[in-house]
């Protein structure tokens, strides 16, 4: 019991070392033998944590809305009153079949938050795919920093980098309901490039460029799929 | 901390070379933004809460901002198709304002004072991440092109003095008082900005003018590629209407 809540506390000391981008937690991780095993069980525990954190506020949110249907029948019956809606039915009688569809769709059409037992399901996935995350990133942020003369294991990457993932603590914010989530992408990225540059000792330049290459990679696809999306929009137009 | 916030408000270089060499200095700068964050939250919250406190009050808010919005609006422009837009919210804002009060008064699982307790809650706790968040991207920016200009600090380093710009954002708490809120905020971003500015020219050791265009390169550079992108869309939608 106790080396467990030893481990436990070392786990938690390590993700506020990444949080608050402590290189000494990273160079810990590093050097520790059994590194890649507890950053995995560090991702795991800290996506548990947010996505028990989130059912909870959204648990919140639940409890403080209005049922479901009579939300959409309050709803249907406003914009039905609504002059605008009126004459726009009477010229394009269309819009008022889809209208009346839009509102067949259960759970208020998604304006409303879900139930406890609908979003218990994403508590059991969030650790999986924070760990699906960890292992994507890492090994990109892994092969890039290789290429950029790096000289870590992927062991000792993936152990430093799944530190990156104690900027997800900020999200244990969800706890609140109604509460923002932000920062963590950025604290996350940040997190990264310290860990790139204790794993594989590196310099700055190639350190950032490591962690930069993926997102830029993705921006770029991203640019690309939308302007090609445009000129097909304006060449149908 | 107390001291640090003075600090950062007066520009204290002291105090911000000893943050640089502090080992523990990300921490102290985090918790900064945590204090002025909870504090404006806070404010802001109990603010919304009042506003709020009933649904005949929230549309009532809601109300007096869109006939403020319309008076704007018929103010700038005269033309037919502003007076037809205006005929037309003018038709359907009561019925529209009924259907919201309608909704705001649905009975609820938990009552409505829970629910006002935990958005306080939410705007108070979301404060403080949405100024890191805005403290990161800006820090994380300065810093890469105040490297490319031969600073010296450390992405520690930079995040910890960066914190500090957060200081003067103590100012959006008077955000809610009536008339003179956006003055405030102004004068609450013109300084944070000075403090980024001259904490990036310690973090990196660089002189003032270098560490001022490290800061403003990049947005500089987005509102340039904003409006340059803007512009082509224009002229794509423009050909493709003419041609």
């Amino acid at each position: 019991m106790r080396a467990c809540m030893g481990s436990l506390t070392t786990l938690f000391q390590l993700a506020l070392g990444g949080l608050l981008l402590d290189p000494q937690a990273f160079r810990i991780q590093r050097d520790a033998p059994e590194g890649f095993g507890r950053g995995a069980l560090l991702v795991a525990l800290v996506g548990l944590a947010v996505g028990l954190a989130a059912w909870i506020g959204n648990f919140g949110v639940y409890l403080t809305q209005p049922d479901a249907n009579a939300f959409r029948d309050t709803l249907y019956d406003g914009v039905a009153r609504l002059p605008l809606y009126q004459n726009l039915v009477a010229e394009t009688p269309e819009l008022g079949v889809a209208f009346e569809e839009a509102f067949n769709q259960p759970q208020g059409g998604g304006l409303l938050a879900t139930g406890p037992i609908e979003s218990l399901a994403g508590v059991l996935f969030a650790p999986v795919f924070a760990l699906l995350g960890w292992f994507i990133v890492g090994s990109v942020v892994h092969i890039a920093a290789r290429a950029f003369g790096g000289s870590a294991a992927y062991q000792q990457t993936m152990a430093c980098t799944a530190l990156a993932s104690g900027a997800h603590l900020l999200a244990l914010v969800q706890i609140v309901p109604y509460a923002q989530v932000a920062a963590t992408t950025i604290l996350g990225l940040l997190a990264t490039y310290v860990a790139v540059r204790e794993s594989h000792q590196l310099p700055a330049w190639p350190s950032f460029w490591a962690v930069a290459l993926g997102p830029t990679l993705l921006l770029l696809l991203a640019a690309i799929f939308s302007c090609g999306l445009l000129f097909l929009l304006v060449s149908v137009v | 901390m107390i001291e640090m916030f003075n600090g950062a408000l007066t520009l204290n270089r002291n105090m911000m070379l000893g943050l640089r060499e502090a080992p523990d200095g990300v921490r102290r700068g985090f918790l900064l933004i945590l204090l002025v964050g909870l504090l404006v939250g806070a404010v802001q919250g109990f603010n919304t809460m009042i506003q709020t406190a009933t649904p005949e009050r929230t549309v009532q808010n809601w109300r007096r901002e869109l006939d403020s919005q319309v008076s704007q609006f018929v103010l700038t422009s005269n033309s037919p198709a502003t007076a037809d837009i205006t005929r037309v919210i003018n038709e359907n804002k009561e019925p529209f304002f009924t259907m919201l009060e309608e909704l705001l008064s649905l009975p609820t699982p938990l009552p409505r004072p829970a629910s006002l307790l935990f958005q306080l809650l939410a705007t108070t706790v979301s404060r403080p991440l949405s100024y890191l968040s805005g403290m990161l991207l800006a820090a994380a920016a300065a810093h890469v092109i105040a490297r490319q200009f031969g600073g010296q600090g450390t992405i520690q380093q930079m995040v910890a003095l960066g914190s500090l710009s957060v200081a003067p954002h103590a100012l959006d708490a008077l955000a809610v008082v009536p008339i003179m809120g956006g003055t405030f905020t102004t004068i609450a971003w013109v300084w944070g900005l000075v403090v980024l500015i001259i904490a990036t020219s310690i973090a990196h050791n660089l002189d003032a003018g270098k560490a001022a265009m490290a800061v403003l390169f990049i947005p500089l550079l987005l509102i340039v590629a904003g409006l340059f992108s803007l512009c082509m869309l224009l002229a794509l939608l423009v050909a493709a209407v003419g041609g």
